[in-house]
């Protein structure tokens, strides 16, 4: 479960400050899909950063199962985000000079404990963009591949640690509708078979109402949090 | 996957790569160079000092003498030689395990040869050795028993001669290269016939009397040997100062010592020191000849340095551009799950590469610049005596050094940039 109380966020640029969250009050429960939707600026994608241990908080409290995100130390953070997040960015943030199977074990190298064999990294990673549909386009590098692949690929990644919570902002942002749908299709279906919390910052209120609770954020206030209208119906 | 990942990293900025690994390259070369020509120069020396005297040798002089040219004249100002009695002394020292006299005629003499169809005459010093002492060039029983069988022979003529080795190249540098004469060799000479001339000097006017001319053969050549004389069997130049005058025909230019250990020279030194004669020994020749050394490898050192510092430099250099430059893909790997330590990591085992690659290419310069450079220097430089085959010695362990020295400067000089890309905020960094 993620709770965040009284959540603010405050940018100082010289001498100017900036708010860019007040007050957020929300909790999110294990295995629910949220869409966190808002005009550009809002602070949607702040929350997000600070949800996914990304960022500091100002005030506040984030918890996540019990674990006080500000209290970690550097360590505990990176396996944090290691080990229980999963990150799907807009803009894919692939590594141009790795293939995709090597993009995709790259959270595994940093993946602390057990040590992994190479051979193992290897077979999960390729089980993986199987999953996703580019499992034919493994051994190709980011530039050989379509938007639509790239965020599958991105998709593939964030999921190779089996995290509890998977954090997507504007996964579609750079995708034509139809491509956007069928990684929107694709990360419910791994919420679905995964159980996986699943957190998608957008502004297209079709996508978010594919979640089950839409979070409206406004001027870094929390406007509204309602249940979507394809679940109300 | 660090090492895949820092290969892929290196492979995609290769001009970058390739400019850093050349920087060090040509230290490491350098420093290869360098302690190859260092090793090299003190083994040649090291040769040619033991080729003179093991380290467990003593020479020993009368006191305020030597053994220059003008400390041999008689003259009233002459050190005191040598005497039996002082001989037999040192043979009882604890330790001692041999002494060989050396003997001097009395007078300065002239040396007469003919070769390459000239002949050339020479103020000489006529000197007397034990056959034993000359074991290394009289090899064979003829030479020893033509040696030994001199001296009841005498004065049958001609006597059994042995000249030091660096007289061909004294000849062929200076004689041969100034009057463009064929160099000479110690094959070619062996078995020529000397003409001495005792108490006949070109310099030295007073010491000239009409004595008949010796006849001698030279039948070898010899580090022990005096580079400024022709030497004899010892009895035969003690009979000839019987003739000249009997107070020389008992008394020693010097003693070789021989000493059962290197580690008792000192205690033996400094026993004979007491006994009023001075002592010097292939040790104390040797650590001069580090002191002085020291100076040589001292500045080769401190340009391989400054060239490595150069390297080093170049490679932070490096990674403060990448790690500004990569700060986008920092970012993502600390979104990934990245902690400071694998950041660090990251850039480390890119620098350790480049060090790895530096070394080996380095290495392999080095020594490939060292058989062109000898190559150079064997054609420049003059045949002499006891000159080594290569001026550069190197060894496994000094070449396994300077390859860690590579990855350990690589990556030293690269953890500041990695220690600051590590530092960097995973947002701030995310968002560049």
């Amino acid at each position: 479960m993620i709770e965040l109380k009284n959540v603010q966020k405050v940018y100082k640029t010289g001498d100017e400050t900036v708010t860019a969250l007040k007050n957020i009050n929300l909790t999110i429960q294990d295995g629910e899909f949220i869409a966190i939707v808002g005009p550009s600026g809002s602070g949607k994608s702040t929350l997000l950063h600070l949800i996914g241990g990304l960022d500091k908080i100002s005030d506040g409290e984030i918890l996540v199962d019990g674990k006080n995100l500000q209290k970690l130390k550097d360590k505990e953070l990176s396996h944090y985000r290691n080990k229980e997040i999963g990150f799907v960015f807009q803009d894919f943030h692939l590594q141009s000079h790795l293939t995709l199977l090597e993009n995709v074990e790259i959270p595994l190298m940093f993946a602390t404990g057990k040590k992994r064999k190479e051979a193992t990294m290897q077979k999960k990673a390729k089980e993986l963009l199987t999953l996703v549909d580019v499992g034919d386009r493994m051994n190709h590098r980011p530039a050989e591949i379509s938007g639509g692949q790239k965020q599958r690929t991105a998709i593939a990644r964030a999921i190779i640690n089996k995290p509890h919570i998977l954090l997507a902002d504007e996964p579609t942002g750079n995708l034509d509708s139809q491509t956007g749908k069928s990684i929107i299709d694709l990360l419910k279906k791994l919420h679905k078979k995964e159980n996986m919390t699943l957190i998608v910052v957008t502004h297209d209120r079709e996508i978010a109402n594919e979640a089950e609770r839409i979070v409206e954020i406004k001027d870094g206030k929390l406007i509204e949090s309602k249940r979507s209208e394809k679940f109300t119906r | 996957m660090y090492y895949r990942l820092a290969i892929k990293n290196l492979m995609s900025q290769r001009l970058r790569t390739f400019l850093t690994t050349l920087g060090l390259t040509v230290g490491i070369a350098s420093l290869v160079v360098f302690t190859g020509l260092s090793a090299g120069l003190r083994q040649a020396i090291y040769t040619n000092i033991l080729n003179n005297g093991s380290l467990t040798e003593l020479t020993v002089q009368g006191k305020s003498g030597g053994s220059s040219l003008l400390s041999l004249i008689p003259t009233s100002q002459t050190k005191s030689h040598i005497t039996p009695q002082n001989m037999a002394d040192i043979e009882k020292i604890p330790h001692v395990t041999k002494v060989y006299p050396e003997m001097n005629y009395g007078n300065v003499s002239s040396l007469q040869i003919s070769i390459v169809g000239q002949t050339f005459q020479t103020d000489t010093m006529i000197f007397g050795m034990p056959e034993e002492y000359l074991a290394d060039t009289l090899t064979t029983p003829e030479l020893q028993n033509e040696w030994n069988n001199a001296t009841q022979n005498y004065p049958a003529q001609p006597y059994p001669a042995i000249l030091s080795s660096r007289i061909i190249d004294l000849y062929n540098f200076t004689v041969a290269a100034s009057s463009k004469l064929p160099h000479l060799t110690e094959q070619e000479l062996t078995g020529l016939d000397l003409k001495l001339l005792p108490d006949q000097s070109t310099f030295f006017n007073s010491v000239n009397a009409n004595t008949n001319p010796e006849t001698a053969k030279l039948i070898g050549f010899s580090d022990k040997t005096s580079l400024i004389g022709v030497t004899l069997p010892i009895d035969v130049v003690r009979k000839m100062n019987q003739q000249l005058d009997p107070k020389y025909q008992d008394s020693y230019l010097q003693l070789y010592v021989e000493v059962d250990s290197a580690d008792h020279t000192d205690e033996v030194q400094q026993t004979i020191d007491k006994m009023g004669l001075d002592t010097t020994s292939t040790q104390q020749q040797i650590q001069t000849f580090e002191q002085n050394f020291r100076f040589i490898s001292l500045g080769l050192s401190m340009i391989s340095f400054v060239i490595l510092i150069v390297a080093g430099l170049m490679i932070a250099n490096t990674f403060f551009s990448a790690t500004s430059e990569r700060k986008n893909e920092i970012g993502i790997f600390r979104a990934l799950g990245a902690s400071r330590t694998n950041i660090q990591m990251i850039f480390l085992t890119e620098a350790s590469l480049l060090g790895i690659l530096g070394g080996v290419v380095g290495i392999i310069v080095g020594l490939v610049g060292e058989f062109v450079l000898n190559i150079i220097a064997q054609k420049i430089l003059p045949d002499v005596t006891n000159k080594p085959a290569s001026i550069f010695l190197d060894n496994w362990l000094t070449l396994l050094g300077i390859f860690l020295l590579s990855i350990f400067l690589s990556t030293f000089f690269a953890f500041i940039p990695a220690n600051q890309a590590a530092h960097l905020e995973p947002l701030d960094a995310l968002n560049e």
